[in-house]
């Protein structure tokens, strides 16, 4: 009786714990394969950026940030900074330099290497 | 928020298994004893039992709470990020204490020019070196914080005059906040205040034309220290009209590019979610009535180069769309552009997080 009654909230937990994680993989693959990144690397560099300051960014610790764009289904978006297409290309070099692209951007400069935007890259695409 | 699931699960879980335990116990109350006791040294039994079991509780939660901090394992680390539920304890104790502490400043005017300008240079010394400022990142001294140092542009709407100038007076322990009080007069803090307020309204190009006025530099327009007007938000709310705006986002094709919760779903351009809560338009124009309906009829005047199209709006058309973008989130932000200011420890105004 004792343990028969541990076992359908445990079943149910584990089902929920287990589904959780379902469909992500899918889409990081995607992103890793546009851009050679790690989109489990970027998505942590995403966080010690502080890009949810600005941001919103799904997935990323306390990213609600509402100065910039929503960053949500990031990897169907057309155009970046306003402008240029969605690239894996552009994208690197606009994290990178921003200011280069667009001197009167409010997105500032941040100091990310262009290896850092790249997995971050990965990880933006694989928000679907 | 997967954290905060699975920790929510975890105490579903514990209290499920304590309510099985109760039942259990119930049970064997009810079909149990051979003796029948009275029915008031049954009650004794049953407080007795209740009062054991919760200081046993107590007990144990304090010998492992204690063994569980002194073990170390907790990470302290400030590269990943908080547990979400302990975020949330810190963030709420916080921002309560902050209510509670500033209740009884009194806030003088600081919708005054000289005082905007003297805010700059105070901000500028020991403010923007954490908080950056518009298009100006934070310096390698104030990256890697855990909290992070919000972007006081958006984040300081969340506070009222008092509630931000008792922060910056005093700090805010465990978060790298330094009380400024040691270092600033009271006239000085009050200026910081003041140039945050107008911060809030400044685009980065406004913010270097700020800058070299305060380095006597030439400028190409006198600067506006303070906002002369509320950058057209009455006549927004007196002639836009939110209904028709929506239909024209149909009508003249804006939500073949852009996505509205709920209404739309193109991803050429950025969603507009809570559009009214964004800080800058077009990337680089404060997000204001005014700025909103120059960007809809002109796109390429703001912003040469932009992939935003010229849809052939009327200015009645663009306030029109303008009230119904405006309808996207929290209209608090956008009601600043009007604000008097507060003379008192004021409502108590505190975190939004969505």
């Amino acid at each position: 009786m004792k343990a028969k009654a541990w076992i359908a909230p445990s079943l149910l937990a584990a089902a929920i714990l287990g589904l959780s994680g379902c469909g992500e993989n899918a889409a990081a693959v995607l992103g890793e394969q546009a851009t050679g990144g790690d989109a489990q690397l970027g998505r942590k560099l995403t966080f010690r950026h502080d890009c949810g300051s600005c941001h919103i960014i799904p997935g990323v610790a306390a990213a609600n940030g509402t100065v910039g764009p929503t960053l949500e289904r990031f990897g169907r978006r057309g155009y970046i900074a306003g402008a240029l297409p969605n690239t894996p290309e552009n994208l690197v070099e606009w994290i990178v330099e921003p200011h280069r692209i667009r001197p009167n951007s409010g997105m500032p400069d941040l100091g990310v290497s262009p290896d850092q935007a790249r997995h971050m890259a990965a990880y933006l695409y694989s928000l679907q | 928020m997967r954290a905060l699931f699975r920790t929510l699960i975890g105490l579903a879980i514990a209290a499920l298994g304590l309510a099985g335990a109760a039942a259990q116990t119930l049970r064997r109350e009810r079909s149990g004893p051979d003796i029948q006791p009275n029915q008031g040294s049954r009650m004794k039994l049953i407080l007795k039992t209740v009062i054991a079991t919760v200081a046993a509780g107590l007990i144990l939660l304090g010998v492992g709470g204690f063994a569980f901090m002194y073990s170390g394992v907790y990470d302290i680390a400030a590269n990943e990020p908080h547990n979400p539920i302990v975020q949330w304890a810190l963030e709420t104790a916080s921002d309560r204490s902050v209510i509670f502490h500033a209740r009884r400043i009194q806030a003088p005017d600081i919708q005054d020019p000289a005082l905007v300008r003297q805010g700059l240079i105070r901000y500028r010394e020991h403010c923007l070196p954490c908080h950056g400022a518009p298009g100006v990142a934070r310096e390698a001294l104030g990256r890697g914080i855990l909290p992070d140092p919000p972007p006081l542009m958006t984040v300081a709407g969340r506070w009222t005059d008092p509630q931000l100038y008792w922060i910056l007076t005093n700090g805010l322990k465990m978060s790298g906040m330094p009380a400024l009080g040691m270092q600033l007069n009271e006239a000085d803090r009050w200026s910081v205040v003041a140039f945050v307020r107008r911060m809030e309204w400044l685009s980065p190009a406004e913010y270097r034309e700020f800058v070299a006025a305060l380095e006597a530099e030439p400028t190409a327009a006198p600067v506006q220290w303070v906002l002369e007007d509320d950058q057209g938000l009455t006549k927004l709310e007196a002639e836009g009209n939110p209904e028709r705006g929506r239909q024209l986002m149909r009508t003249l094709g804006c939500v073949a590019c852009h996505a509205i919760p709920g209404r739309a779903e193109a991803t050429v351009g950025p969603p507009l979610t809570r559009f009214v809560e964004r800080q800058f338009i077009a990337g680089s124009s404060a997000n204001t009535p005014k700025n909103l309906q120059a960007w809809i009829l002109d796109p390429e005047r703001l912003e040469p180069g932009t992939a935003m199209p010229n849809v052939g709006a009327t200015p009645e058309q663009a306030l029109h769309l303008a009230a119904y973008l405006y309808t996207l989130g929290d209209p608090q932000r956008v009601q600043r552009l009007r604000r008097k200011p507060a003379r008192n420890g004021g409502e108590p105004v505190g975190r939004s997080l969505p």
